[in-house]
């Protein structure tokens, strides 16, 4: 994505490309299903799937695909992808299913998913793709993730997950005690102000090591 | 072929459909039996009540005109379970079951959740009633319930929706239309004549005596004027005080004759204690008796009786 070719961290590299806050992509869902830590690694795990597997399929089949049809093609293999994962999922994980709703079937038009079948897939060999599609996949768990801790916390005070094939209780604590509870992460709104904050470190993180990476940039041509 | 003729892009799209159509076939013949199961799990405890042990299965296929029925399940080797939910007296609805076992006879009836007030529309899932709903058959009317007209009339709708279905189902030829008799209203406590009914407030006026027979024009306060738990005056009613006449032999102190002139309750509830039977009831009477009250009308039933004893009051101060 950025032209330079800069060595970054993992974690790093995780912020800069980050879909939801770096990019702006597949907001829609991250707004809407980020409220337990459940539904945000249910959803990313869904979408690692969908993700990898659409680029795998996508690269595979990019030479033999004429330009004018490549997005039907796309379509038609991610929204196949999609209903196979939403239908396991139903059997499999009901209360996850549930929990999702539409946001599983959307996964479909979520621009993530689209958007690196089209602009990585497509140009990519199959391992490259499918190593694309992995990591745009964790960095969108990790920002479901962050906004869900954020929201969660603060919203109910309690910070839970549990087994979605079984519904057993992994973990719940309560870190707020009951309340003082702030209701209105739970709502949209919360999920606006969440996402505002934690996009806005992102850009400063951004900002800052761009300036350290420049001055870098310059002491090491100094030297040379 | 080229890659840019139209019958290439049409056959890669139709080769393309075609794998993932077969693909999601596959899955589908996996899964879809494990999500209905899970469906039907969500209910299982509620139709364990009425077949325990059964297998049961969803059946999906029906067409139920009035938009009563929820699900209706098959108890195999048992009979038919029909969940149904429809509005009584209160507007948050009611959800029943209501099954039919195989030779057609009722084989459950249980409510799963109601808020119809206790005591009146509650009586349609409690005690008599539902004895009486399991004595039917398929092809029987279901009666009402006196005092739970609203309720029970919803209940009947409801389970004619499922004998609709299970007599098609099933080739039973019956009468739709038909109409059960009333249940009748149950006894509740005998009201004794000599209690302390100071707060119905009677009023006597002596309307004749020829020294054996005195007649009495009596009123009083009634359940709507009583108010007792302030459901009365939220009710939107307009409540007056009942109204009577009332005869009494004066050598032995029996009440001879007893109408009610003037009904200030509620029309539907109390006037289930005012029939011509329970007016009849206070013929012969004297202070030391007593008359059966009916339930879901018990305050206008002690208005009634706080009347003949006004009336035996005044004879016996003569």
């Amino acid at each position: 994505m950025s032209e330079k070719k800069q060595k970054r961290s993992f974690v790093s590299e995780m912020l800069y490309n980050n879909p939801v806050f770096g990019l702006y992509l597949g907001i829609c869902s991250s707004l809407a299903i980020t409220t337990t830590l459940n539904n945000a690694i249910g959803m990313g795990i869904a979408v690692i799937v969908v993700l990898v597997l659409s680029n795998i399929v996508v690269s595979l089949l990019a030479p033999i695909t004429p330009d004018e049809i490549h997005i039907p093609v796309y379509i038609v293999i991610i929204a196949s992808l999609v209903t196979i994962v939403g239908m396991l999922m139903q059997a499999f994980t009901p209360q996850l299913f549930s929990a999702l709703g539409a946001f599983i079937d959307l996964i479909v038009v979520n621009c993530i998913i689209l958007g690196r079948a089209e602009a990585y897939a497509s140009k990519n060999n199959v391992l490259d793709s499918a190593k694309d599609g992995l990591m745009m996949g964790l960095s969108y768990t990790f920002s479901l993730i962050a906004m869900s801790f954020i929201r969660q916390l603060l919203g109910t005070g309690v910070l839970s997950m549990s087994n979605p094939m079984t519904n057993a209780e992994i973990f719940s604590l309560r870190l707020i005690p009951e309340g003082y509870e702030i209701g209105i992460f739970t709502q949209q709104t919360g999920a606006f102000l969440t996402f505002a904050i934690l996009a806005a470190a992102v850009t400063a993180y951004k900002n800052a090591n761009d300036k350290k990476e420049v001055a870098k940039q310059k002491a090491k041509e100094a030297q040379a | 072929m080229k890659k840019e003729s139209t019958l290439y892009k049409v056959l890669l799209l139709g080769v393309l459909c075609a794998i993932c159509g077969t693909l999601l076939a596959g899955v589908n013949a996996v899964t879809a039996p494990i999500i209905e199961a899970a469906a039907i799990e969500n209910e299982k405890a509620n139709l364990e009540l009425i077949y325990p042990g059964a297998t049961f299965k969803e059946v999906k296929d029906f067409t139920d005109e009035s938009g009563l029925i929820q699900g209706v399940y098959e108890a195999e080797g048992k009979g038919m379970i029909y969940k149904i939910k429809n509005t009584g007296y209160n507007s948050n609805g009611f959800t029943f079951l209501i099954a039919f076992n195989n030779d057609g006879t009722v084989g459950g009836y249980t409510a799963l959740e109601h808020g119809e007030t206790s005591g009146f529309g509650s009586r349609a899932f409690e005690g008599d009633y539902v004895e009486q709903i399991k004595g039917l058959t398929s092809s029987d009317p279901v009666p009402l319930l006196t005092g739970a007209t609203i309720t029970t009339t919803a209940v009947q709708q409801g389970i004619d929706a499922a004998k609709a279905l299970f007599n098609e189902a099933n080739n039973i030829s019956y009468d739709p239309n038909a109409v059960a008799e009333a249940a009748p209203a149950p006894k509740g406590d005998p009201l004794p004549l000599n209690s302390d009914y100071a707060e119905f407030k009677c009023e006597v006026e002596e309307l004749s005596n020829d020294g054996t027979t005195a007649k009495y024009h009596v009123t009083s306060r009634g359940f709507g004027l009583l108010d007792p738990d302030g459901m009365a005056s939220h009710s939107g009613h307009e409540y007056k005080r009942n109204e009577a006449e009332i005869e009494v032999d004066l050598a032995s102190m029996t009440i001879t004759n007893y109408t009610l002139t003037v009904f200030g309750d509620t029309e539907g509830i109390g006037d289930t204690a005012t029939t011509e039977e329970k007016q009849q009831e206070f013929v012969g009477k004297t202070l030391d008796d007593s008359i059966d009250s009916v339930t879901g009308a018990t305050w206008t039933g002690k208005s009634l009786a706080a009347m003949a004893q006004a009336a035996l009051n005044a004879a016996s101060g003569n």
